[in-house]
């Protein structure tokens, strides 16, 4: 405290009066000490030397601040500004190119921040599982389980502290909700155990949500559907209807809005009790039926893999016949779910190699700035060299040129910053909409923060101090005596880093054109199935199979339409998996399952191996196809004849054909084994018509108008099955347009390098060339001797470059079951491609160098 | 007249360092503090007497260091010349105001 209170007198009393004012504290302080006791006696003292802060007093500081580093400081400042002024092209280049690379590291990282951010809001998130068939450690498992089997795990096995189930309300994504004389086509419609609000954590608005789950007839509600329906939050009490169930449901809970970082999302819960009287009866029982979401709340104690042996082990008390087993049963944690290949999620997962491929993205677009930055400055340093050479001279040492130049770095990285904050908040809308995300900047996140202030500063040391000790390399008697030419050693550093710049921006061109090429062999990949101009016409669980059929009718009397099917298929989402039993049958096996009307094979145009179209057709009993897979998968060589059932047992039934392989899954998958249920009887989700003609508004009318007669008030949508397909591949699209954008970023700026290299090492040589052209040399000759250095280095890079790609793209292209093959052309293509710009480059500087006068360049010589 | 000006505070500093016979920082502290019963500021202390002294009212020597003083050399503060001036020259001010004041004068 004492010592405290002298550093503060130190520092601000005028040193001519210190002395005696620091004797007389001291004296005052022992004095004080003796009558007061120590602590006291620091604290007086403390007080007396605060009172001691006058203006007549004070002003100790002025001389002290002002010593030689701090002027020297201010001397780099002033230089880095003065040399920033007066080369603004290149500043300018610099500075941007360093901010653009800032911009796209912080891009980068609040975008894995968000990924990472999954799920995190749940105050138990380390304790959460979801319980899944299959092992998670690969790709072949399913999301869901069936109904029954949570609740007997928790009865028999200790350390399960809760478990929640839930479940669409329908098949169907979308369901009709009304409100009195208001109806709304509604999506994320659950079932769900009241304990959801126990295992997860949603913040509630009104109402108690874990009592509304209890009650059959109440429903918990977000606060968005709050407002949309009723303009309010404060709605308790309120009705409203599943109009496809002629259910009504009193609101007992508005909650808050799911957030988005959830890898499921709801806007309407009811009860999990519903789910006999919503879905059929029996569901709640089945034992066979994969279709809920389950997760469980575990002790802290537990170990999950004990707990996932204890689950596989788990006793039920049913009959062998029914050959329920949990064998295939594990337990995923929650910060898998958003991540892994998880089949059945409610929205698309996230691959995390992702993140490491924009990881690397990003820091080679800073490295391609910084190497500009690096390269140009030691360009600009040759213009400086007599500034260096004075400042030598007159007693700069070593450590003051580092500091000199690492001060030059930071100042411009520093600068970059603030540019690069602008670029950022410019870039967001972009990202966010590419993404589908909601990423904002916080800047009061000390993470964030710390990293874009982190990397900026390393970026100005990195580079600042690069440069310093390059400068530190030249002799001062050389320099100040003008002998200094620039040197070759320089030249081979520079093309160093010149090389590093085009071997990154190759390596990126390549990536992007052979993604662009496998993105086009997926669009352009025969799929087993006709998909063009069909329409797909959802259809809402209220409308009943006659409706159905009276609409399908009307529409085939349209002259637009070809053909029409209802169907429960669309592509890539199928998801309706079940133990299939087949006679035979030595192990248990489960297939996807899909429910289509007997014109189906027809409007898709699917190949039929085997059977009889005709009498699939008017068959009046339901009919039961196997795909080609599914027919090699289980051994037969003729299918037609042999029994069959998809419900595990019930229901069996000779198969009644073989269709040909079709891919119903994303080309990611091979296609698996599948069973077609050929029926009229039960309702299907969707319309699929095929549309004649060229007039595509026209026959969307003539379908909407069919549609109306037929269903009146039910809302009209519609979908392209194309569009849908498309869909299946947005992650890769989103791929392709950021490698693509990135790549023209890189090539750009190394481009521009490039450009300024060549600029200055004319300038520099200019007497070389007016030398040069007294002998008589043409100005292309010129051209050719300073840029040929670099289509060397470019011709290496590109050696370097194809092993890379070929590693990295075979990898991500064997994600693909279905996939092009690299073809040495997009190598060829971008090696000619990057040729040409280097060559526009040089052409663009021909100009300059005919300009030069050798009758001007030389006559001060 | 203007050169002669004392405040308040810098007269009572004065008269303090014209008693004292080597007066320094803690010791005219204390003593105005004995006589006075006031309490009196370090910082308040120091920029009258450096006023005085760019004044012309007190001058300063360095005397010995002691242990006490973490080794620092107390300064001694005397009265000059100029300041007996300006310390005669304020009381006769005041005494002029006083025997003008009629009331005041007599009932003392």
């Amino acid at each position: 405290m004492k010592n405290v209170a002298l550093f503060i007198l130190r520092w601000v009393i005028k040193p001519e009066y210190l002395e005696d004012i620091e004797g007389d504290i001291h004296e005052m302080h022992s004095e004080w000490e003796r009558s007061h006791g120590r602590k006291r006696a620091d604290v007086l003292v403390l007080w007396e030397v605060l009172k001691l802060m006058r203006l007549p007093l004070m002003g100790g500081n002025e001389n002290k601040i002002r010593t030689n580093q701090l002027a020297m400081l201010i001397n780099y400042l002033k230089v880095s500004f003065r040399n920033l002024l007066k080369y603004k092209q290149s500043s300018l280049l610099n500075i941007f190119g360093l901010a653009f690379g800032l911009a796209c590291c912080a891009v980068c990282y609040l975008h894995i921040q968000f990924e990472l951010g999954y799920d995190r809001f749940n105050t138990n998130y380390k304790s959460i599982y979801r319980l899944v068939a299959g092992d998670p450690s690969t790709e072949q498992f399913w999301v869901k389980v069936a109904a029954p089997m949570p609740p007997l795990f928790k009865s028999q096995i200790p350390g399960i502290d809760d478990y929640v189930r839930f479940t669409n309300v329908s098949y169907n994504p979308n369901v009709l909700v009304t409100h009195e004389d208001d109806s709304f086509l509604e999506k994320d419609f659950l079932m769900a155990d009241p304990s959801l609000f126990n295992v997860f954590s949603f913040p509630v608005i009104n109402g108690d949500p874990i009592k509304t789950l209890t009650d059959l007839n109440s429903v918990v509600i977000t606060e968005s559907i709050a407002l949309k329906i009723f303009g309010s939050t404060d709605v308790l009490g309120k009705i409203i209807s599943l109009k496809d169930e002629q259910l009504d449901f009193q609101v007992g809970a508005v909650v808050e809005d799911v957030p988005e970082q959830s890898h499921f999302t709801f806007n309407y819960i009811i009860s999990f009790e519903n789910l006999d009287r919503v879905l059929g009866e029996g569901y709640s029982t089945s034992w066979g039926m994969y279709n809920y979401f389950a997760y469980l709340l575990v002790n802290d104690q537990t170990n999950a893999t004990e707990l996932s042996q204890k689950i596989q082990s788990a006793k039920h008390s049913l009959p062998d016949s029914e050959e329920v087993t949990f064998e295939r049963i594990n337990l995923q944690p929650l910060s898998d779910a958003h991540f892994k290949y998880n089949r059945g999620n409610q929205k698309p997962s996230y691959d995390k190699k992702y993140i490491y491929v924009f990881t690397t993205i990003a820091l080679s677009l800073l490295a391609i700035a910084c190497i500009n930055y690096i390269n140009l400055s030691i360009a600009l340093s040759i213009r400086r060299i007599k500034e260096i050479g004075v400042r030598k001279a007159v007693g700069a040492n070593k450590s003051q040129l580092i500091f000199q130049f690492i001060n030059e770095g930071l100042l411009a990285s520093f600068m970059a910053l603030a540019f690069g904050l602008l670029l950022l908040e410019a870039f967001l809308p972009f990202v966010n909409s590419l993404f589908d995300s909601s990423i904002q900047t916080n800047y009061t996140d000390s993470n964030f923060l710390l990293f874009i202030i982190g990397s900026m500063a390393t970026v100005g040391l990195i580079s600042g101090s690069y440069l310093a000790f390059y400068v530190n390399g030249y002799r001062t008697s050389s320099i100040l005596k003008g002998s200094l030419k620039s040197e070759s050693k320089g030249l081979s550093l520079q093309q160093a880093l010149v090389f590093v710049q085009f071997s990154i921006s190759i390596i990126l061109i390549v990536c992007s054109l052979i993604i662009s090429s496998q993105m086009n062999f997926l669009q352009n990949k025969n799929l087993g199935f006709d998909h063009d101009q069909i329409l797909t016409v959802p259809l809402s669980s209220s409308i009943s199979v006659d409706q159905t059929k009276e609409l399908k009718n009307q529409l085939l009397q349209s002259s637009d339409v070809q053909n029409v099917a209802s169907t429960s298929f669309t592509p890539g989402t199928t998801n309706w998996n079940q133990t299939v039993w087949w006679e035979g049958q030595t192990e248990p096996m489960s297939m996807f399952i899909i429910s289509v009307d007997e014109d189906f094979l027809r409007t898709m145009n699917i190949d039929l191996l085997e059977g009889d179209i005709k009498q699939i057709v008017n068959s009046s009993e339901d009919v039961y196809l196997l795909n080609q897979a599914a027919r090699d998968y289980i051994g037969w060589d003729v299918a037609v004849g042999k029994s069959f059932s998809p419900y595990g047992g019930n229901r069996k039934q000779a198969v009644g054909g073989v269709v040909d392989n079709f891919n119903y899954m994303s080309l990611h998958h091979e296609v698996s084994p599948l069973v077609l249920i050929i029926t009229d009887k039960s309702k299907m989700n969707q319309l699929a018509i095929k549309v004649s003609g060229t007039d595509l508004q026209q026959s969307l009318a003539s379908v909407k108008s069919a549609y109306e007669r037929v269903l009146g008030d039910i809302p009209f949508e519609y979908s392209f099955m194309d569009d849908n397909i498309n869909r299946l591949y947005e992650s890769e699209s989103r791929v392709r347009s950021i490698v693509s954008t990135l790549s023209a970023i890189a090539i750009f700026f190394a481009l521009f390098g490039v450009y300024g290299l060549i600029s200055f090492s004319i300038e520099n040589k200019t007497k070389e060339i007016a030398i040069r052209k007294v002998l008589g040399v043409a100005a292309k000759d010129l051209l050719i001797l300073f840029s040929k250095s670099y289509y060397r280095l470019i011709a290496i890079a590109f050696v370097i470059a194809i092993p890379i790609v070929w590693n990295v793209m075979s990898d991500w292209l064997n994600n693909f079951s279905y996939r092009t093959d690299i073809n040495l052309w997009w190598f060829v293509l971008a090696f000619a491609g990057v040729m040409v710009a280097i060559s526009g480059i040089g052409f663009s500087k021909y100009f300059s160098l005919r300009q030069i006068n050798p009758a001007q360049a030389l006559k001060n010589e | 007249m203007k050169k002669y000006h004392l405040g308040e505070f810098e007269e009572i500093v004065l008269l303090t360092v014209s008693i004292l016979e080597n007066g320094y920082g803690v010791s005219i502290k204390k003593d105005i503090e004995k006589r006075l019963s006031r309490t009196v500021s370090m910082g308040a202390l120091q920029t009258a007497l450096r006023r005085m002294e760019s004044k012309g009212f007190v001058k300063s020597t360095l005397g010995e260091a002691t242990a006490e003083r973490g080794g620092k050399r107390k300064r001694f503060f005397s009265i000059t010349a100029h300041g007996k001036k300006a310390l005669t020259y304020t009381m006769n001010v005041r005494l002029q105001l006083w025997n003008a004041s009629p009331g005041l004068s007599l009932e003392i």
